[in-house]
């Protein structure tokens, strides 16, 4: 019995191509393809939006999407049905989220353009917390009565 | 070496020498008194940013015209190894700014363009903030010159309106400040304080200083706000915690102790009092210095070229 292939997730530092590093322009065109078709499709189905390109060619560029992660592949018959992974939002927030984590690394060592409300804090200070919130806590109930 | 070179040289040399010096005793002051004085984010700015413009004070209006009212005209001159040196310096602090400048806002810039794509808009009074599925509990502007408010789904439910309108109203403080590009400011020194524990320790402390003025900007003397805000900074900082255990990068980064600082000053009675710049010295000393550097010129000239000839 043949193993399925491993399905490797996205890369953090992936994006989409043009304004999306990551992506070669003909990946992203494809992927766009499959997102507006919005179901499976054969290389043969991908090849009637790209006339111009060889078989060959729209077969390793979704082998490539597939092997980053951002395609699922199914065997039909001799052939593979390819679909989006993710949606479009869904893959830009996953990029967005890898932005900010290397941003908010980045920031512990001041190299982030990046103003955030609070800062990362360290397991050890969830008494300290508590402690701040009964404060406010208290704050609250003077404020409450005398306003009353 | 023609005349040109080597004053490209001298100018180099010279704000490289007057950078490190200004950044010694920088450094020398702040392990001193300086770092226990209550500063504003404005002083410590023009702290952090003293070896680099000091650096460029001295060399383009101290050194280049006494260099080019006293050298005589077409004199072709070897350097020593001193100048060399310090003109390298120079020009290996100018890069390591440019590239940790440029880093930072390519970082910032890919996540403001990748943010303006996946963001719902959500309209806090007049402040526009970008709400955001991400795993990270994160409420931030993002970009240099041109800002986003970025905000995560998280922290969107984790506050109530109020807390959520404090915690925009702090953003949008940073905004009006322009702290981001005050920090890229400070990124793209180009001075050999970056490199020192008390360039690490101004950033530091900068950014408490910006955080609470923020704070103050945002919550002003209304106690039902500052509560509100102080409630706020908790709730985004348990969130942060949570994720801090699957974010082992994000633990260098440990601000709890600004949290309860920050915390405690919006709960106590009466909010602390503006107090006025104490900048105007350095800054008449700035203004004044060209103009009175004026008559030392064939000093400052004799000093250059005691500088050009060391070592050769």
């Amino acid at each position: 019995m043949s193993t399925p292939p491993r399905r490797p997730r996205p890369t953090v530092g992936l994006a989409l191509a043009g304004t999306r590093p990551g992506l070669g322009p003909l990946e992203a065109e494809v992927l766009e393809h499959l997102w507006n078709r919005g179901r499976a499709l054969t290389v043969r189905h991908v090849q009637l939006a790209f006339p111009a390109l060889a078989y060959t060619t729209l077969m390793t560029t979704l082998d490539r999407l597939y092997r980053k992660g951002l395609l699922e592949r199914r065997r039909r018959g001799r052939a593979f049905d390819y679909e989006p992974r993710l949606t479009r939002a869904e893959l830009v927030g996953e990029l967005v989220s890898g932005h900010v984590t290397d941003l908010l690394a980045a920031a512990g060592a001041s190299t982030a353009v990046l103003s955030t409300l609070v800062r990362a804090v360290g397991r050890r200070d969830a008494a300290l917390l508590d402690e701040l919130d009964a404060l406010v806590q208290a704050e609250r109930t003077r404020l409450g009565r005398s306003e009353e | 070496m023609s005349s040109a070179v080597t004053l490209g040289l001298v100018v180099l040399a010279v704000f490289g020498l007057a950078s490190l010096g200004l950044s010694g005793l920088l450094a020398i002051a702040w392990r001193g008194r300086l770092a226990q004085l209550g500063l504003s984010s404005a002083e410590l700015l023009a702290l952090r940013l003293l070896p680099t413009g000091g650096g460029a004070l001295v060399a383009l209006t101290v050194a280049l015209p006494a260099f080019l009212l006293y050298e005589p005209a077409q004199e072709i001159e070897a350097v020593g190894p001193v100048l060399l040196s310090l003109a390298a310096l120079a020009l290996v602090t100018l890069a390591a700014a440019l590239v940790r400048a440029g880093r930072a806002q390519r970082s910032a810039g890919r996540l403001f363009r990748d943010c303006g794509r996946s963001a719902r808009l959500l309209l806090t009074g007049a402040t526009p903030v970008e709400v955001l599925d991400l795993e990270e509990p994160i409420v931030a502007v993002v970009g240099g010159w041109r800002q986003r408010i970025i905000a995560s789904r998280r922290v969107v439910a984790a506050c109530s309106d109020d807390e959520f309108r404090q915690v925009i109203a702090h953003e949008a403080a940073h905004v009006s400040a322009r702290d981001n590009l005050k920090l890229l400011a400070q990124l793209g020194c180009p001075d050999v304080l970056a490199w020192l524990p008390t360039g690490r320790s101004l950033a530091a402390r900068w950014r408490a200083a910006a955080e609470r003025e923020a704070d103050e900007t945002a919550a002003g003397p209304d106690r039902q706000r500052r509560i509100a805000l102080a409630a706020a900074l908790i709730k985004v900082a348990r969130l942060s915690r949570r994720a801090g255990s699957d974010l082992p990068t994000l633990s260098l980064s440990v601000a709890v102790d600004d949290v309860a600082g920050r915390v405690r000053a919006l709960l106590e009675p009466s909010p602390p009092a503006r107090r006025p710049l104490r900048l105007w010295g350095p800054v008449a000393a700035a203004l004044l210095l060209p103009a009175l550097s004026v008559p030392f010129y064939g000093l400052v000239h004799e000093g250059i070229e005691l500088l050009v000839a060391l070592g050769r």
